[in-house]
């Protein structure tokens, strides 16, 4: 009797989980946490924060426009405190759906600079992302990429490598261009790239600065982090790459590189409103962005934290100072230009 | 003719008529959820020139997945079942356990493995001084790799119903002077012809819900439409919209198969049965065929699981953390396993009396899994919001439930093919046995169709370990699964970790595929 | 005139527009054999489902042991119905040893008791050693012993089977019918078997429903429907017959073969149906021409002229006419029904 034995052992299993489930210590200090970061390294920091504060983390991890739809059907009864993002877009259009409360925190405002936060305090960034370039030392001189606009002339016909249009982080870029040139500019630009691609847009970051180390194209956009981390890596095939392939900052008007960022905000209906906020704080404090630094190579976002090795020796470039929140909410004209344009 | 007139003529509403109505809805109602939102409110200006692209690229990738997996698995199941060459009992099982590895785990694997940039081609170019002439990243790659993630469907069905085909129909073709390939494409293939049907149909709709292979590949399908108007203009109703078209391409592959079924008579009670007449491959004909698997096999599972566990040798996995996702896999495979194959049964039951019903309730399998989840989250939301501070065990229950909506199709097929063994005479003798209907129901279908319901759970139960979206979405506080682990591990660039989880689903998954394809061996009556 | 086990009355069933049963009235008695005959999609088979109450009927009234079961907006379903039914397929049931399939119907009864009247039943259709075997394991004639063993087990009043030895093998299909029906008997039950097969019909039945179209044609003892069909239809359901326009004049009826009696007709046109066996060698008898002559095992199938008239006739006998030739002829009237037109 199969089937019996199975079912038997099934029911026991749920048994065990709605006990476990039920066995909650109400007189804990929670906070829930909504993140869109997907990071290992960043369960140790959780850990640390319960270690200084008493305060448990809940995490629900997923793509960011799924937890914002979760939130918006758990509407007044969302567990959600906090919602963090690895990209200003997610944020803004959590902000849309009206899911975060404006926070005013001493700590906060002073720790993180003014264009690195929505102007209101719903949401705050604490580290940093420049959307750059990775290039063949061999072939491109770094004059020849040391502004964004450059990307799109002649010069790197049929030499480009970049991956698709539905990335966030080319959508935050796009985004800020347009925010700083106007549309039609832009879309010069978007159609120059995709003139300039060396093949279709396809894989991930690292696979565009793999690809310009095989010689598939001289020049790729790539998220810093993901450069900063083959050259620290413990494969000595990406570490070799690296010695090749150098990482150039264009700048944006000669204003600097385009920057993105990882933040988060307070729920609009947190039940632990108090902690979501000490949370924030947490993040927000020197020791939280060091370790994502060190661990996920990022740069922080408070000028006076010093980044560790080995991104401490990519960190001294000049960031654009636009406010991230500015370029957010252009994403969906971003991705409409660059669809017209054939960026797939 | 007698038999056209059903027990719907009676007039009563009957107790499995309505389980069958209450099951149907239950699967439907994530369904109608994204009805009702593709029709009210903002859509995202997606232009119409990239929504026919995306359409296209679906269509041709369904048709080209759709006939590889045909012609593999019943060549498979062919040289498996009417033949006898090196390995074939090995090959027998082994055959299946594709069915073991998510699809995007493939991707991973295979975009890997030939990348321009991977260490196979910078070595190729490096020592041998050339490169391959393509990549997976690319239509084709796409192609290749939902087929080696989806062609075990039509192998399993094929292998059944070879197995279940009569001597005498062989036999008869023999005299006909109907041989080898002949007696194939001419007998054992148009008969068996629902079954490729049913199992081309599963391959067909996995492919049209797929999006982590696809997007893993650059292919840019109907489910990228789907992610990019949600997750770039924060339109869930232009994604519902976009999934129209993928309901309305399941619900005619779900009619034309439940057609190619009507013509299907029931193997008479009668009928003697003899061992098969297996004819022994000789010399290089048996290598071949020996060949045509291994290659399948190694396509499916040993070349990209393989270099994904030589990738993974290097890593220094989390284990306390693994296991754990591991436990709640295993938990939710064999919770999602239980009430879908439940549902699925209460359907099934219900069947003769409401065809549509169960036809309905099929679509959810055809259905991307992002779609899904908005589906989901109105019958979630209602309960969040009823239920403040429900906690662990709403969520559990939710995400059961998404994978009983989702996966309704695997464990339906299945379980109705095993009530087809229920003679309506069948019924009609328990009726006059004193039996009401719905006691014959619970005395004859249901301890009939008990080995298909355990083939169910085993199906069911696999694939909730390789689904990712709605346990996204809807999973609680601090609880990971291996899919989640490794689709976080892929999301962030970092392959080489992805693929402990992987394999740790593969190994998990192993057991069920193995006992699944040994019950269809010994499915011959009188084996 | 004791009540009998099963009264049909008037019975009418549509579909939607095509009438599958009409106005069908039938008696069953209890330990006699009734067969129900006819073509396959003459409404045989309906017309059992009704009995059963698989379907409602639309008209007219069922009564089983003199309780009424179907009528206008009446149903009582087939587990009250107190009738067994055994199928062409036998539906035995394929997880169910052929103990536990003789079983199903004593729900009620307490185990021992169950044992009991199983044991019985394997008794009175000879399946003692097959109690604990699967049902696929078995032959034909074994598994419909089981499927009537296990209808009869509840003592139903009627026993309904439909088609129930067309499944069998030619060689053993007599054997097996013999057995089975003597079996029957013994039990007391009044049985309906649905068949398309006359000879079969004939050779089983205390009682003969002839069935066509949806109406029943005419019942009576398997004698009287062969000899004195109540029209040619009926007459054709039973066997070969050969239908010829006759002149009637003086209490004769004329055919090319020869005249028959034909006492209480009156003068003028009217049919003949003649059997192929009517035909005899008669010295005193008309001449025909014998166009060919073919053996038939028991008899021989003689194709004869006569006025251009030409008939099969199934003869026996050692006298063998020869093709080519001329015999005299006439007809049996015991074996020929006239017809008014």
């Amino acid at each position: 009797m199969a089937l019996r034995t199975f079912v038997t052992t099934l029911l026991g299993a749920i048994l065990l989980a709605g006990c476990s489930g039920a066995n909650e210590d109400t007189e804990l200090q929670e906070v829930n946490l909504y993140s869109a970061r997907h990071y290992d390294s960043d369960l140790p920091l959780y850990e640390r924060f319960t270690e200084l504060t008493g305060i448990k983390i809940n995490r629900i991890e997923g793509n960011a426009d799924q937890l914002i739809a979760r939130m918006k059907s758990e509407g007044t009864n969302s567990p959600a405190d906090v919602l963090i993002a690895a990209d200003a877009g997610a944020l803004w259009r959590a902000q849309e759906a009206g899911l975060f409360q404006p926070v005013q925190s001493e700590t906060l405002t002073s720790r993180i600079p003014a264009n690195l936060r929505e102007p209101d305090g719903n949401w705050y960034g604490f580290m940093r992302r420049a959307r750059i370039v990775a290039y063949d030392a061999a072939k491109v001189k770094p004059e020849e990429i040391d502004d964004y606009a450059k990307l799109a002339e002649p010069r790197f016909r049929g030499k480009l490598c970049v991956r698709s249009s539905d990335s966030v982080y080319n959508l935050s870029l796009v985004g800020a261009l347009i925010e700083a040139w106007g549309e039609k500019r832009a879309e010069q630009w978007v159609s120059g790239i995709v003139a300039n691609m060396a093949r279709p847009p396809e894989g991930g970051d690292r696979d565009q600065i793999r690809a310009v180390g095989a010689g598939v194209c001289e020049v790729a956009l790539t998220n810093s982090y993901y450069y900063i981390r083959m050259a620290s890596s413990d494969d000595e095939a990406d570490r070799k790459l690296t010695q090749r392939v150098k990482l150039g900052f264009p700048s944006l008007d000669g204003k600097g590189a385009h920057v993105n960022i990882s933040g988060g905000g307070v729920a609009v209906n947190a039940p632990n409103k108090a902690n979501a906020v000490r949370l924030l704080e947490f993040f927000a404090s020197a020791e939280a962005q060091s370790h994502i630094a060190a661990e996920n190579n990022e740069f922080p976002a408070s000028p006076d934290v010093t980044a560790p090795s080995p991104v401490d020796s990519y960190s001294n470039f000049t960031a654009n100072p636009m406010g991230v929140a500015a370029f957010a909410a252009r994403q969906p004209e971003a991705q409409s230009l660059m669809s017209a344009a054939g960026w797939r | 003719m007698a038999i056209k007139a059903t027990f719907a003529s009676q007039r009563r509403i009957s107790v499995p008529a309505a389980l069958a109505a209450i099951a149907g809805l239950v699967a439907l109602l994530p369904l109608i959820g994204v009805v009702a939102a593709a029709l009210f409110g903002e859509t995202a200006d997606i232009a119409a020139r990239d929504v026919f692209r995306y359409a296209a690229t679906s269509a041709w990738l369904a048709l080209f997945v759709g006939l590889a997996t045909a012609v593999l698995g019943t060549l498979a199941a062919w040289f498996i079942v009417m033949h006898r060459f090196p390995g074939r009992d090995l090959f027998a099982w082994a055959l299946a356990l594709p069915l073991a590895v998510p699809a995007f785990a493939l991707a991973y694997g295979y975009a890997d493995l030939f990348d321009v940039a991977g260490p196979l081609r910078m070595s190729m170019r490096g020592n041998l001084g050339f490169d391959l002439p393509f990549g997976m990243r690319g239509f084709g790659g796409a192609v290749f790799v939902l087929s080696c993630a989806f062609y075990p469907y039509v192998y399993l069905a094929m292998r059944a119903a070879f197995l279940n085909q009569s001597v005498n129909v062989a036999e008869a073709a023999r005299t006909l002077g109907c041989d080898g390939w002949h007696s194939l494409y001419r007998v054992a293939l148009p008969m068996a012809r629902p079954a490729l049907a049913a199992g081309v149909a599963l391959a067909v709709m996995e492919t049209l819900a797929d999006y982590g292979a696809v997007q893993f590949l650059s292919v840019q399908t109907l489910t990228t439409g789907i992610v990019r108007s949600w997750s770039v203009y924060g339109s869930t109703v232009s994604a519902a919209r976009l999934a129209l078209p993928l309901l309305a391409t399941a619900a005619l592959l779900l009619w034309i198969e439940r057609r190619g079924r009507q013509g299907r008579t029931h193997e008479s009670g009668n009928a003697r049965w003899r061992p098969l007449d297996v004819k022994q491959l000789s010399g290089s004909q048996g290598w071949l065929a020996a060949a045509f698997c291994l290659a399948l096999v190694s396509a499916g599972l040993l070349l990209p699981v393989g270099w994904l566990l030589w990738n993974a040798l290097e890593t220094n996995p989390d284990w306390p953390r693994l296991l754990r996702a591991g436990g709640h896999s295993l938990m939710l495979g064999l919770m999602g396993a239980l009430v879908t194959v439940m549902l699925a049964t209460m359907l099934a039951l219900g069947t003769r009396r409401l065809p549509m019903a169960a036809r309905l309730a099929s679509l959810g399998y055809a259905t991307p899994g992002a779609v899904m989840a908005i589906g989901l989250l109105a019958p979630a939301g209602i309960l969040w919001n009823l239920m403040p501070d429900s906690g662990y065990g709403i969520a559990i229950a939710l995400l059961v439930y998404a994978y009983a909506a989702r996966l309704m199709a695997a464990a339906l097929e299945p379980i109705d093919a095993g009530l087809t063994r229920v003679t309506p005479s069948m019924i009609y003798a328990a009726r006059s046995l004193g039996r009401s209907e719905t006691s014959s129901a619970f005395a004859v279908e249901l301890p009939v169709a008990r080995g298909a319901m355990l083939t169910a759970s085993l199906i069911v139960f696999i694939d909730v370990l390789k689904e990712l979206p709605a346990t996204l979405i809807l999973r609680p506080f601090n609880f990971d699964t291996l899919a989640v682990l490794a689709n976080n591990y892929a999301l962030d660039e970092r392959l080489e970790q992805a693929g402990t989880p992987s394999i740790l689903i593969v190994l998990l998954s192993l057991p069920a595929v193995i006992w699944l394809t040994r019950k269809i061996a010994f499915s011959r009556p009188g084996a | 005139m004791p009540v009998p086990s099963l009264t049909v009355r008037g019975v009418s069933r549509n579909y939607e527009k095509r009438s599958a049963v009409a106005n069908a009235t039938l008696t069953l008695q209890a330990g006699r054999i009734t067969c129900l005959l006819g073509p396959s999609g003459c409404g045989k088979s309906t017309l059992l489902r009704l009995i059963a109450g698989l379907e409602p009927v639309d008209d007219g009234e069922i009564e089983i042991g003199g309780t009424l079961m179907s009528a206008r907006g009446i149903n009582v379903p087939p587990e009250n119905r107190s009738i067994g039914l055994v199928f062409q397929d036998f539906a035995l049931f394929p997880h169910l040893s052929v103990e536990d399939n003789m079983g199903f119907g004593l729900k009620t009864l307490s185990p021992s008791e169950r044992q009991e009247r199983v044991t019985t039943l394997s008794a009175q259709f000879h399946l003692e050693t097959l109690a604990g075997k699967w049902p696929h394991t078995l032959s034909g004639g074994e598994q419909q012993r089981v499927a009537i063993a296990r209808a009869l087990a509840r003592s139903p009043s009627v026993l309904l089977l439909d088609e129930p030895f067309s499944g069998l093998d030619g060689h053993l299909r007599a054997n097996v019918r013999k057995s089975v029906l003597a079996d029957l008997r013994a039990t007391g039950t009044a049985v309906l078997i649905v068949t398309h097969d006359p000879e079969e019909a004939m050779l089983i039945a205390d009682e003969l429903a002839l069935m066509a179209d949806g109406r029943i044609l005419q019942t009576g003892s398997p004698q009287e429907c062969y000899l004195r069909p109540v029209s040619i239809d009926a007459a054709r359901l039973l066997g070969e017959a050969t239908v010829l326009p006759v002149r009637i004049s003086g209490g004769v009826a004329h055919t090319p073969f020869g005249g028959i009696p034909a006492p209480d007709m009156p003068d003028g046109q009217a049919k003949a149906m003649i059997r192929s066996e009517a035909l005899r060698l008669d010295e005193a008898g008309v001449l025909a021409e014998v166009l060919e002559v073919r053996f038939g095992g028991a008899f021989q199938i003689v194709t004869l002229a006569s006025q251009d008239v030409v008939i099969t006739a199934h003869m026996t006998g050692s006298l063998v006419p020869e093709a080519g030739t001329k015999v005299n002829v006439s007809l049996n009237p015991a074996r020929t029904v006239l017809y008014p037109n």
